[in-house]
């Protein structure tokens, strides 16, 4: 498997995968709208934040980038195939599924990003200020924070969408989740806002690193690493993730379909 | 390898959840679940050499589609055992995925939104088949089906038998050495059924692939299968020749009669079972030892214009094995 993913034919695979994706053009833009809500509170922190306009640009820019590396809609379309059948194509294909859909949500990306881009060009315009305080330094350390990022909610999707084949509807544990990263995550606010002491909890939680801890680093407020909690995190859902899945297939009833 | 495709004693059993209608129904389905057992396959056994054709019939809900479910490891049987080309189809392995196939007539797996050649390039890919290989299966089969016209297209835009034949393409793409057919012909006008008959055929020939097929029109039974398996409320009913199906439960042949004039109901009675009686014609079943007398008296007694004497259809023969539902 691993053999296959590193030839020729995955690229292949992926490039079909991409056409696919790009086939939704009107889904296209309401997901880049969708991941819009950091650019909504910076409007909200640039006028009453005690930081300068600048900084508060910075942060939610590299939050929103973040926003992209979160390949959660897994959750959904494993859910929706195990209810309805679906999945049993899938099933019949010389790897498993989850690889499917990991090429998938990867296709996404490249899609996705270069959508992006003119949005994230507007930022230096908007807000003088907001390239002097960039560091070329700190982007290797954002870069992993989004790759752990992408892993662990890949596999937290995987986990959710695999609990479809013991709940009807597992879909609503990704809005439970979705709401706590909002607000324990960094989304709404930066955590520096928060009392320090439910800080610190968090700090055990994968939350921060998600949101919060990448993009303060990459804009520039010192924060300590937290890159070894969120590999953790990722392991302990990933072998959740497959316990599930395992189990699950020998329960899979391949309705629909 | 003396077996292909191999079912002993297969079992499945599923737990349905039961809810009564209406608001006290839905609350009490809300605090207590209820649960019912389903036996849907009860130790079915069989067993297909390489290369041979089988149909597998039996009316909706005999376990068809959960035997085949089992068979490509879709299912994990309750009891029993599958083994499909020495392998055991639950592990899933790569090796034996790249061998089989599994087409159902009422599900798609080219991607709505995108031309066929999308989910063919998609499958060239999964399967690993070299670029030069693709192109000409996928020239080999799009003449054979006669579908060449319609690859550029979006899926959804194909009529249904357009449809199914690039289904067929891709489902086969990988040069499978199993095919478990699942009403492969369902909803599609003679035409294209007979152009689905055809490629599986041709296909089944080159290639000396195993087949597994389940259908409604008897049509394609007749067409493709030599051997037929019976099943009926989870249990084989048969395993045998198509002949041997008709002449173990059609002990009888069937009398086409055109007459001078038109027949009260209830004249043909004494000589048969009438199964059709329309002004001047009739059709009825008589029992093989009384035929020669039947008839002789027929003759004799109405003015007949025409008469035939042949075989009954096998949708007639398949219904009344579904509803006697005789064990083998």
């Amino acid at each position: 498997m691993v053999r296959w993913i590193l030839s020729q034919k995955f690229l292949a695979y992926l490039e079909a995968l991409v056409a696919q994706n790009l086939a939704y053009r009107g889904e296209l833009l309401f997901f880049v709208l969708a991941q819009s809500l950091p650019l909504l509170f910076l409007a909200l922190w640039v006028e009453g934040g005690p930081r300068p306009d600048a900084d508060y640009a910075r942060y939610y820019f590299f939050a929103w980038l973040a926003g992209f590396f979160r390949p959660t809609g897994v959750a959904y379309n494993l859910g929706y195939e195990i209810n309805t059948g679906r999945l049993s194509p899938l099933l019949l294909r010389p790897f498993s599924p989850v690889l499917d859909h990991l090429a998938d949500q990867l296709a996404l990306l490249l899609v996705y990003l270069p959508l992006a881009m003119p949005v994230a060009a507007l930022f230096p315009a908007l807000f003088p200020g907001f390239l002097g305080g960039l560091s070329v330094a700190r982007l290797p350390g954002y870069a992993l924070y989004l790759a752990l990022g992408f892993c662990f909610h890949f596999a937290l999707g995987w986990l959710f969408g695999a609990l479809a084949f013991f709940l009807e509807r597992s879909e609503g544990l990704l809005e439970a989740y979705y709401g706590l990263l909002y607000f324990f995550g960094g989304m709404t606010l930066p955590l520096d806002a928060l009392p320090p002491g439910l800080v610190r909890w968090l700090g055990w939680t994968p939350l921060p690193y998600l949101v919060y801890h990448p993009a303060a680093l990459a804009a520039g407020w010192e924060r300590q690493a937290g890159y070894g909690v969120l590999a953790g995190w990722t392991l302990l859902t990933g072998a959740l993730a497959a316990l599930a899945w395992r189990r699950g297939l020998a329960r899979y009833s391949a309705m629909g379909a | 390898m003396e077996y292909a495709v191999v079912a002993e004693e297969l079992r499945k059993t599923y737990w349905v959840a039961e809810k009564e209608p209406g608001l006290f129904g839905t609350l009490r389905h809300f605090v207590r679940r209820r649960y019912r057992r389903i036996e849907a396959v009860r130790g079915v056994s069989f067993a297909l050499r390489p290369g041979e054709i089988v149909g597998f019939l039996g009316p909706n809900g005999a376990g068809k589609t959960t035997t085949l479910k089992m068979l490509t490891g879709l299912l994990y049987p309750s009891g029993g055992r599958a083994e499909v080309l020495g392998y055991r189809p639950q592990d899933r392995r790569p090796a034996f995925l790249r061998q089989i196939t599994l087409v159902m007539g009422n599900k798609a797996q080219l991607l709505w939104d995108l031309p066929v050649l999308d989910t063919l390039r998609i499958n060239a890919a999964v399967y690993e088949i070299p670029e030069a290989e693709y192109q000409k299966r996928v020239r080999r089969f799009a003449s054979m089906l006669g579908i060449e016209g319609v690859l550029t297209q979006p899926v959804r835009k194909l009529s249904l038998g357009e449809r199914m034949k690039a289904e067929l393409m891709a489902a086969l793409l990988h040069h499978p050495r199993v095919l478990f057919l699942d009403e492969p012909t369902l909803g599609l006008d003679v035409n294209a059924q007979a152009a689905v008959r055809d490629f599986v055929r041709q296909y089944a020939r080159a290639e000396g692939a195993t087949v597994l097929l389940t259908s409604h029109y008897m049509a394609d039974i007749e067409a493709l299968a030599e051997r037929v398996i019976v099943i009926h409320e989870g249990r084989l009913l048969f395993d045998g020749g198509l002949k041997g199906l008709v002449e173990r439960f059609a002990p009888y042949k069937e009398v086409r009669l055109d007459l001078e004039a038109p027949l009260a109901p209830g004249d043909l009675a004494p000589f048969g079972e009438v199964v059709e009686l329309r002004g001047q014609s009739a059709r009825l079943l008589v029992e093989k030892p009384r035929l020669t007398a039947v008839v002789a008296r027929l003759l004799a007694e109405f003015p007949v214009r025409d008469l035939a004497v042949e075989e009954p259809p096998l949708e007639e023969v398949i219904g009344r094995v579904f509803r006697e539902g005789r064990v083998a």
